[in-house]
């Protein structure tokens, strides 16, 4: 040991010496009061403050040099340290150890009064506009650090004092932290042009600081930007309630940020306690490392006095290396903040979503957020979701359990709509507002959610139901379903099931006793199984606590909406349960469906047939002349004559007449209907426009009916005259004619009446009324009611032309209203020319009985009378009958063909018409009379050409009148060849009818 | 043989280390190196060697100083002598 002190000693004297004496020749006394103190230092039990090894050895080289010099003399030492370490003769401690060295020497700060005297040189430098830089090794790092002319500094920065001010770390941390709270401070501005805070530019600082610096500031800015946020929502008197809890879950989370906040000030403040401290205990125990980047100024500032001696100590290399809290520095406050700048961030890029949002958009945002990858924000996402939905369950539970619909703010996603009349209640005075559901409810759910409150408020207003009533129903299902949720969500979580739980108890227990016999009806469900629950649970939780908490916080909001469905699901169905059961049972659904169809549609053909025999007096007349009240006894003594008699008073009470506005041509019989009259909940399917429907069906059934009905009256009156004219041989054939004409339009009417009111009104009737049957809820009701009205308009072709058929349809719906008007007209005109008939039939008649009465005196005279009378005026009578009896059977044949040829075109979308077709002409009479006249047609066509292309021949090749007139003449004998042929072959045809 | 190649390998050493030395610019010259070498050979703590070579340092500007002050009086002088 001595041997190895008595080296050192010698070294040290022999390093004092050599290196005295490039100063010249040293002095003893310098030499020895050197040599003391380096012996001192030496034997000083001093201990490297860090860890000398290979790679904290580069690592200190890498900083020093890069500060000063480029990327390359970085590479070179590194390069030499690693050759050294290759050749191997110094061991690796000493060598670190003498990198070490070598490092702390590189760093000496220049001496204070070379420095100024360097600085204020290049002052002068400045100002005369010289720009050689005569850059002294010492104040190289000084150099590389500056920004901005020194000058330009000086003069604007008027906060600091003439002098340039160190800026110390301290100083930094100090201001960052009023940063933090949105506050500028004297160094760190807020830049209104790009939103930031930012290092005043004038400073000298390191550009690594200066980002460190800028990157913490970030946070103060977001931090300011949330609490604009807050501020400016907290102010707004009508923020909606989805909203408000939304700012109240940031508002708790920005409490981990004021609590950092605190952190670092009260760090802050030990840090300057302890460094007090220290002082005052001699400074000894203190750990400074060298803020090797601090811009280093001067100042003068009295009040920084202390400021300024801790700057000395960092300013000198780290001589006094002691153990201590090194206080926060701007990369630990970096450090510490940088989840906190995470957070934020996707804070306040939510709030920047949500601006212009409201009520259920809200949340569809923040869930957006919450399946962000990062696990620490999508808790807290959920965590501000199952906030901020709070509010919006609490509307949805209030909406399905009471149908109250509490939104202030028009924040849910159902929306009532104003002054919406009972009949279209259902239908109308509730919507979903696409926009409000939130994202993680399907849009099944949120119709559902509707349909329940709907249904509440439905049975409530339209259909008068007993609110108590009501009540106690939906609470004996909230009840059950309450059971199922407890069955699912963790015992754990029941407090957080607002009130509704409780108020579902109060409500039994206080008001509805009768519901606690209920409860005691089912023991297996109130006892039984929620301890069993509880066990399973509790067994979960000791075997995973640690999943179990953060499951329950995360899945808190899941579990909420996983409540709510099924709470949706099972009031849904028990609503639409109940709503059906009034509807059907309560409201008579079905009877007054089948109501319609026996009397508008025609069901009871007895009650028709009355109504038309008793009315066909009044309607006769002009509709002007017609009056409502007058039709009405008429309406119930027909109720009273048929069968309906047997129905039940309060449908024939609703039994009613609707006359249309006539117009001066009508007659009654063209503005005549029935109605049904429906009361308030049965409107909602058989709305006003389903009643139109029924009418327009009404009327086309009304019309065939009269047609059907007019034609058997003609078939009375040609009973009565065929008996009273078989004395009148002459005139047999025009009757026979007569006949067989309304043998064919009765044909054709019964075939088509057979066609509505069997094929279809009866087939889509029974379908309908099975699947009303089968109907879940109201909605497919309605929507099967709507489809066999469809249907039946559809089928027998009376689709108004809306937008579901197109144009040919539409088509064939007038074309075939006109044909029944049309046919009707032919009819009518029919009866009355019967009528017209009969009557000359009886004046001739009661002549020839004057006759007969005359021959009974006179029995000689018969014949000639007989005579007398066919001659002249039957001849009139016959010839004007063959008139009428031509057009009226052209008019028929050319509807009818017009009405056949719309058939096969649309025949082939609606195969049903395929049978009516087929009826119509079964036995092919009017193919073949079709095909005839076709083919006559044809031929005369053909004969007419040849006759022009032979008339052109001629008088192209043989000039001569005699072979056109030859030709013209075989024409016409042609012609009536067929005309003779044809009125035959009809004859033979009608014989066989 | 062999001590010649140590020596020489040492020789080599020191010179990398003065490279390093003058990279970081300590200013330090070889025969220091040589020295402060084989003082943290003989484990002297390098911090105790950064503040001898430091206060050497102080006392060689004073030193320095100390002579110019003397040089200038000993311009002058001459000078007022001359006069």
């Amino acid at each position: 040991m001595s041997n190895k002190a008595e080296t050192i000693s010698k070294l040290i004297y022999k390093l004092v010496r050599y290196s005295m004496m490039r100063f010249g020749k040293p002095e003893q006394k310098t030499l020895q009061k050197l040599f003391s103190f380096s012996i001192q230092a030496c034997s000083s039990n001093l201990t490297s403050t860090i860890e000398l090894n290979e790679p904290n050895i580069l690592d200190l080289i890498k900083k020093k040099l890069s500060q000063s010099n480029s990327q390359q003399s970085v590479i070179e030492a590194t390069d030499k340290y690693r050759k050294v370490k290759k050749i191997g003769i110094l061991p690796l401690n000493s060598l670190n150890e003498i990198i070490y060295l070598f490092h702390i020497l590189s760093g000496l700060p220049p001496e204070k009064p070379k420095y100024l005297t360097e600085t204020s040189k290049r002052y002068q430098q400045k100002d005369t506009g010289i720009q050689t830089q005569t850059y002294s090794n010492t104040n190289e790092n000084f150099d590389q650090n500056k920004t901005e002319p020194i000058k330009d500094k000086n003069m604007k920065n008027g906060d600091f004092i003439e002098n340039q001010p160190k800026i110390t770390e301290n100083m930094l941390v100090k201001e960052i932290i009023f940063v933090l709270q949105g506050i500028e401070g004297k160094m760190i501005h807020f830049d209104h042009e790009t939103q930031t805070f930012s290092l005043s530019k004038r400073l000298e600082i390191s550009r690594t600081t200066r980002h460190l610096v800028n990157k913490i500031a970030e946070l103060g800015w977001i931090y300011t930007k949330i609490k604009k946020y807050l501020e400016e929502r907290e102010k707004q008197n009508e923020l909606g309630l989805i909203e408000r809890a939304f700012c109240s879950s940031i508002k708790d989370e920005m409490n981990d940020y004021y609590q950092q906040i605190s952190v670092f000030d009260s760090q802050v403040l030990d840090f300057n306690t302890q460094i007090k401290n220290n002082e005052i205990n001699g400074g000894e125990n203190l750990v400074l490392y060298p803020f090797t980047s601090t811009a280093i100024f001067y100042q003068k500032d009295a009040k920084n006095e202390q400021e300024k001696d801790i700057q000395n100590s960092i300013a000198s290399p780290p001589m006094v290396v002691l153990q201590g809290d090194t206080g926060p520095t701007l990369r630990r406050i970096y450090h510490q903040a940088r989840p906190l700048i995470s957070k934020f961030k996707v804070i306040a890029a939510l709030t920047d979503a949500i601006k212009d949002q409201n009520g259920g958009a809200i949340l569809s945002v923040i869930y957006n957020f919450v399946s962000h990858g990062d696990p620490e924000i999508k808790s807290m996402m959920s965590r501000i979701l199952t906030k901020s939905s709070k509010p919006l369950f609490r509307i949805a539970k209030k909406w399905i359990t009471l149908g109250r619909l509490d939104d202030p703010f028009n924040e849910f996603f159902v929306q009532a709509n104003e002054n919406v009349q009972k009949d279209v209640f259902w239908r109308q005075k509730y919507q979903i507002r696409d926009k409000m559901v939130p994202k993680f409810m399907s849009i099944e759910i949120a119709t559902k959610i509707m349909v329940i409150g709907k249904s509440i408020n439905f049975l409530k207003h339209c259909c008068r139901i007993d609110q108590k009533q009501l009540k106690h129903e939906i609470i004996s299902q909230r009840y059950q379903s309450e059971n199922t949720k407890n069955a699912i969500v963790p015992l754990q979580n029941t407090e957080r099931q607002f009130s509704i739980f409780t108020e579902i108890s109060e409500h039994m227990h206080n008001e509805h006793k009768p519901q606690i016999q209920f409860l005691h009806h089912n023991p297996k469900v109130s006892q039984g199984e929620i301890p069993e629950h509880k066990t399973e649970r509790d067994f979960f939780l000791e075997t995973n606590p640690i999943e179990a908490r953060s499951e329950m916080e995360l899945s808190q909001f899941y579990s909420e909406m996983e409540a709510l469905e099924n709470l949706v699901q099972k009031l849904s169905k028990k609503m639409n349960k109940e709503v059906l059961k009034i509807i059907f049972r309560d409201f008579k659904l079905l009877d007054h469906c089948t109501a319609i169809q026996n009397f508008i549609l025609f069901g009871r053909g007895d009650f028709i047939f009355y109504l038309m025999d008793s009315l066909g007096e009044d309607l006769s007349r002009p509709a002007n002349t017609i009056f409502k009240h007058n039709l009405l006894g008429i309406l119930d003594t027909a109720v009273r004559q048929s069968s309906a008699n047997d129905e039940d008073e309060d449908i024939i009470r609703r039994l009613d007449i609707k006359l249309l506005e006539p117009t001066s041509k009508d007659s009654g019989w063209d503005i005549f209907s029935l109605d049904y009259k429906v009361g308030s909940p049965i409107n909602t399917i058989l709305t006003q426009n389903a009643m139109k429907s029924y009418l327009k069906i009404f009327n086309f059934l009304w019309r065939l009916k009269r047609a059907e009905f007019c034609l058997s009256e003609t078939w009375r009156w040609h009973m009565v005259s065929s008996s009273l004219f078989s004395h009148f041989p002459g005139i047999f054939p025009q009757l026979h004619r007569c006949y067989l004409l309304r043998n064919e339009m009765i044909h054709f009417i019964y075939h088509l009446q057979h066609y509505v009111l069997f094929e279809v009104l009866q087939c889509s009737w029974e379908h309908f009324l099975e699947e009303a049957k089968q109907a879940p809820d109201l909605d497919s009701v309605i929507a099967a009611h709507e489809e066999y009205l469809n249907e039946i308009l559809d089928k027998s072709m009376l689709t108004p032309s809306s937008e579901l058929h197109e144009t040919a349809l539409e088509e064939i719906g007038k074309i075939s209203r006109n044909r029944i008007i049309d046919n009707q007209n032919l009819n009518e005109w029919e009866t009355h020319r019967k009528l017209e008939r009969q009557t000359q039939k009886l004046e001739k008649l009661q002549k020839m009985k004057k006759s007969k009465k005359i021959r009974f005196f006179s029995p000689q005279q018969d014949s000639i009378e007989k005579q007398g009378v066919s001659t002249p005026r039957t001849e009139k009578l016959v010839k004007s009958l063959n008139e009428q009896l031509d057009s009226i059977e052209i008019e028929f044949q050319l509807a009818f063909e017009g009405f056949q040829d719309l058939l096969s075109q649309y025949e082939s979308s609606r195969p049903i018409l395929r049978f009516l077709t087929y009826r119509l002409d079964f036995n092919e009479f009017y193919e073949k009379r079709m095909a005839r006249e076709m083919k006559a047609a044809r031929i005369a066509h053909t004969i007419q050409s040849t006759a022009k292309k032979s008339q052109h021949r001629t008088q192209k090749s043989y000039p001569g009148k005699k072979l056109v007139f030859h030709s013209a003449k075989d024409q016409s004998n042609k012609n009536d060849d067929f005309q003779n042929n044809l009125s035959d072959s009809l004859e033979s045809f009608d014989s066989d009818n | 043989m062999n001590e010649d190649l140590k020596k020489q390998e040492a020789e080599h050493t020191i010179t990398i280390l003065k490279e390093i030395s003058d990279l970081l610019n300590t200013g330090l010259d070889q025969e220091t190196i040589r020295i402060l070498v084989s003082l943290i050979e003989q484990g002297v703590n390098p911090e105790a060697l950064a503040l001898i070579v430091k206060e050497i340092r102080k006392e060689g500007e004073q030193i320095i100083e100390e002579r110019k002050r003397n040089e200038t009086q000993l311009l002058f002088q001459p000078d007022q002598e001359r006069k």
